[in-house]
């Protein structure tokens, strides 16, 4: 799952607290689903996260929190 | 040669996963596959005692390489041989590490498993012949085992064509031509379309394969996990910031969040001002407490593991991974949540 | 003529360099500096004058050639002597175009003018070595005979060497600089000793060549260290600290365009010797299979993104004079590995075929992974040998550079054991030596 940024991988100090909060319970809970998705591989689950400023998560949140990606194998 | 073999519970005839926790133990003579083993080396050669321990404990406790080694001392051998290990990750390990020690104390030592067996890089100086991927390959993994051992028996010393896998140490010597020229041949090559060819080989990384999925995170225990080397205030069992080589277990019980101040991350790799104004920006136990509570996660692990990911031989990652996956198996633990930074 | 024709006429003949190389097969202090038969003698007055600095109080110039019992520590550069040869004018082939060629060392001894053309005397077989304590520099050995003189390539050359005294409160940089300059000033002087001398061979170095159909063209991808002070390279007198990677001629490099004013990393550092004779360049030159197409010198920035945007600019400046195939050479240790597996990888991925050349750091025993920073998909990877395998040197008669070897608390003459870290030239990232490294027994 990628998340915001190396120094605060369930978090995002651009964000207000309780705004931070949700961010990271949607984390959570998607990585709760993942851990439940049958995979064979490596697999890259998205998330489509609650948009800063810029919303430049945004454009591919089309199908908001159940894209998930298979890695191609070596 | 007096040999003394090494096995796991289970080719030792204790018992399967339910026994994996038994602690270090000696049999007198060949065990199992070490009677097998007997009977391939022939006249000259036995096997004089068959130490063993159950995998978890040998991944996973600290001091079970130096317990199992003094076990291995007690019958003077002059040969240590472990395994085969096949693909068995705790069983490699504990191979690798026991011949590993073994060498180091004076006792020469052998080692069988498969090339993936993450115990592969841990032998060090000790020679690892290469095994099958399954216990059903014993019996061609214990002839070329028993070869191996010959030529040890005759002073040699083993090399690729004995089967030996593994970093065979590498030395410097002088090439005929300088490392220019050589590049220039390298490159032609690899125009040339040989897309192998090097002086350097690269550690493969292996692949692993995903367990079954969660059935309902609602019913299970799930564990929180972090590279992000976060460590109670003051860092009292001085974790290393970087190239670390241990990992540490650290109560959640009773907390209802992480207050600043008192957790720190100790990473050498990253700023870690945000990550300690806030530590659950490194380990999100507010939220996964609050989803406890609601009914979304059976039972929240009451310890979490950490270590620092920073500058890591992929060897110790390895290791360190085989020895989360027994200590939480070990504490009933049915998933994990690592965050990585 | 027209100017568009002089243009063209450049165009066509690109920068050649003629080396004319003077055998040297022996080296002595004297009075004067002369050059006779193959006897190269310093002129102690005209060598000390070459150091007249107020940063440095006094130097000491002595000499050792391959053989003797001398072992030279605290070994700080390297440079080959060289000079410009002619009246310093050239006339193109239709006698049209006339250029000044330059001095060597530009931007460092003379103004930065282009270098690269004309005729350059050579003192071959020759080397002026400074020696002594900077601040930041590790301490380099260098043996001239006995067990450990095989692993560097400048215990088979007739070395003068340079030990200096700071004057008292002159700041590190101003010795290092006024040190380096009087190196590069001494070898030039020698080398002009040998202008009106026969040449015992000629290197004609040709234009490169414009893309032909039949032969992979390969550029040398060199990196070079740029952390600051003790530990630059300078390229025509300047740091590349900060900049992004560029293409040059290699006959540039011939005449001093690199400078190395870097003092760490004894086996993994490019000595002013190397980049002058780049041998990634001359065994590219000397392959009949392959066509040259220069050099594109790169920084080794101290931050991740800068590593990769210096990357995939070499990789592009590569595929821009449309590269085949491109030998990727590193400076130092440690994070410098990054900096040859991202090029690796750019390279691959813009279809050039590219190979490394890496130190490995595998360990004393040598069972260690040899790479700090891997390539990702790239993997065809040259081993200078293993930095930490230890190795012993006989003690020797007499020492230059200093009096004890400060990181074994030894006497300089000793017989030491250490690691091949430590061996001046040892390891060269470059590919100058032939040390290597292989599992197996």
């Amino acid at each position: 799952m990628p998340t915001r940024g190396i120094p605060y991988p369930t978090g995002d100090p651009a964000l207000g607290a309780e705004e931070e909060r949700r961010l990271r319970r949607q984390l959570i809970e998607r990585a709760l689903e993942a851990l439940s998705t049958p995979v064979d591989g490596p697999t890259v689950f998205e998330v489509s996260a609650i948009a800063v400023d810029s919303g430049a998560d945004t454009a591919e949140s089309a199908s908001p929190g159940s894209a998930a990606r298979k890695v191609p194998g070596p | 040669m007096r040999i003394v073999h090494y096995l796991n519970q289970f080719f030792a005839g204790v018992g399967g996963e339910e026994a994996a926790g038994v602690p270090p133990a000696v049999r007198e003579g060949a065990v199992g596959p070490g009677r097998a083993l007997t009977a391939l080396l022939g006249d000259g050669h036995e096997i004089v005692a068959t130490v063993f321990c159950g995998d978890d404990y040998a991944a996973s406790d600290p001091s079970a390489t130096e317990e199992l080694l003094m076990l291995v001392r007690e019958s003077s051998p002059d040969l240590l041989v472990a395994g085969p290990a096949f693909t068995s990750g705790r069983y490699g390990l504990a191979c690798a590490r026991l011949a590993a020690a073994s060498v180091r104390a004076g006792i020469p030592a052998v080692v069988a498993m498969h090339p993936e067996n993450p115990g592969l890089d841990e032998a060090e100086r000790a020679p690892v012949i290469e095994s099958g991927r399954i216990g059903r390959e014993m019996r061609p993994s214990l002839e070329r085992l028993a070869r191996a051992i010959a030529t040890l028996a005759g002073g040699d010393e083993l090399g690729e064509q004995d089967g030996r896998i593994g970093r065979a140490p590498r030395r410097n010597r002088l090439a005929e031509r300088t490392a220019a020229e050589r590049s220039v041949e390298l490159l032609l090559a690899r125009i040339d379309g040989d897309r192998e060819r090097t002086e350097v080989p690269l550690p493969s990384f292996g692949s692993v394969t995903p367990s079954a999925p969660l059935e309902d995170p609602a019913r299970a225990r799930i564990a929180l996990l972090t590279e992000g080397a976060l460590v109670p205030m003051g860092n009292p069992d001085r974790l290393e910031s970087a190239r670390a080589t241990r990992w540490l277990r650290y109560q959640l019980a009773g907390l209802d969040r992480l207050e600043q101040g008192a957790f720190q991350s100790v990473h050498g790799g990253f700023s870690t001002v945000a990550a300690n104004a806030d530590p659950h920006r490194l380990l999100p136990l507010d939220v996964a407490l609050d989803l406890e509570r609601e009914g979304r996660i059976g039972t929240l692990h009451h310890e979490y593991l950490t270590t620092a990911g920073n500058g890591t031989q992929v060897a110790t990652a390895r290791r360190f991974g085989v020895e989360w996956a027994a200590e939480l198996r070990q504490a009933g633990v049915q998933a994990a949540i690592l965050t990585a930074t | 003529m027209s100017a568009v024709k002089a243009r063209d006429v450049e165009r066509r003949s690109g920068t050649s360099l003629r080396l004319l190389a003077h055998d040297v097969a022996g080296v002595a202090v004297g009075e004067e500096t002369r050059y006779v038969g193959d006897l190269l003698t310093v002129g102690r007055r005209e060598a000390m004058e070459c150091f007249t600095h107020h940063a440095l109080a006094g130097v000491r110039v002595s000499c050792c050639s391959p053989g003797e019992s001398t072992r030279i520590i605290k070994v700080l550069d390297t440079v080959e002597p060289r000079c410009k040869g002619g009246e310093g004018q050239r006339s193109g082939a239709d006698g049209a175009l006339q250029r000044s060629a330059g001095g060597v060392f530009p931007g460092l001894l003379g103004p930065a003018q282009l270098g690269g053309r004309g005729e350059t005397h050579v003192l071959r077989g020759a080397a002026v070595l400074s020696a002594g304590f900077l601040p930041r520099a590790q301490e380099a050995v260098l043996q001239m005979s006995g067990a450990g003189a095989e692993l560097s390539p400048l215990s088979a050359t007739h070395n003068v060497v340079v030990e200096f005294e700071p004057a008292p409160e002159a700041p590190w940089d101003a010795v290092a600089a006024a040190l380096r300059l009087g190196v590069l000033r001494l070898a030039a002087r020698l080398a002009h000793a040998a202008r009106s001398a026969i040449p015992d061979s000629i290197d004609e170095l040709e234009p490169l060549p414009a893309r032909s159909a039949g032969l992979p063209r390969v550029v040398a991808v060199t990196n070079i260290q740029t952390q600051g002070a003790f530990k630059d390279v300078l390229v025509y007198g300047r740091s590349m600290a900060g900049s992004l990677p560029t293409w040059i001629d290699p006959c540039e490099l011939a005449d001093g365009a690199v400078v190395s004013a870097q003092y760490g990393h004894p086996a993994l550092k490019n000595p002013t010797f190397v980049h002058q004779n780049n041998p990634v360049v001359a065994a590219l030159r000397a392959s009949a299979e392959v066509e040259l197409a220069g050099v594109v010198l790169c920084p080794e920035p101290v931050t991740e993104h800068e590593k990769r945007l210096v990357s995939e600019h070499a990789a592009r400046l590569c595929a821009a004079v449309g590269a085949d195939g491109a030998i990727v050479t590193k400076e130092g240790g440690g994070n410098a590995d990054a900096d040859v597996a991202l090029k690796l990888d750019a390279l691959e991925d813009l279809g050039i075929s590219a190979v490394g050349l890496f130190a490995e750091m595998a360990g004393r025993d040598g069972t260690g992974p040899g790479l700090v920073v891997a390539p990702a998909s790239a993997n065809a990877l040259i081993s200078t040998g293993n930095y930490d395998e230890l190795v012993r040197l006989d003690g020797t008669d007499r020492a230059l550079g200093g009096e004890r070897l400060g990181i074994l608390d030894a006497a300089a003459t000793d017989e030491l054991e250490l690691p091949v870290a430590v061996i001046y030239g040892s390891l060269n990232p470059l590919g100058w030596g032939c040390v290597t490294c292989a599992g197996g027994s």
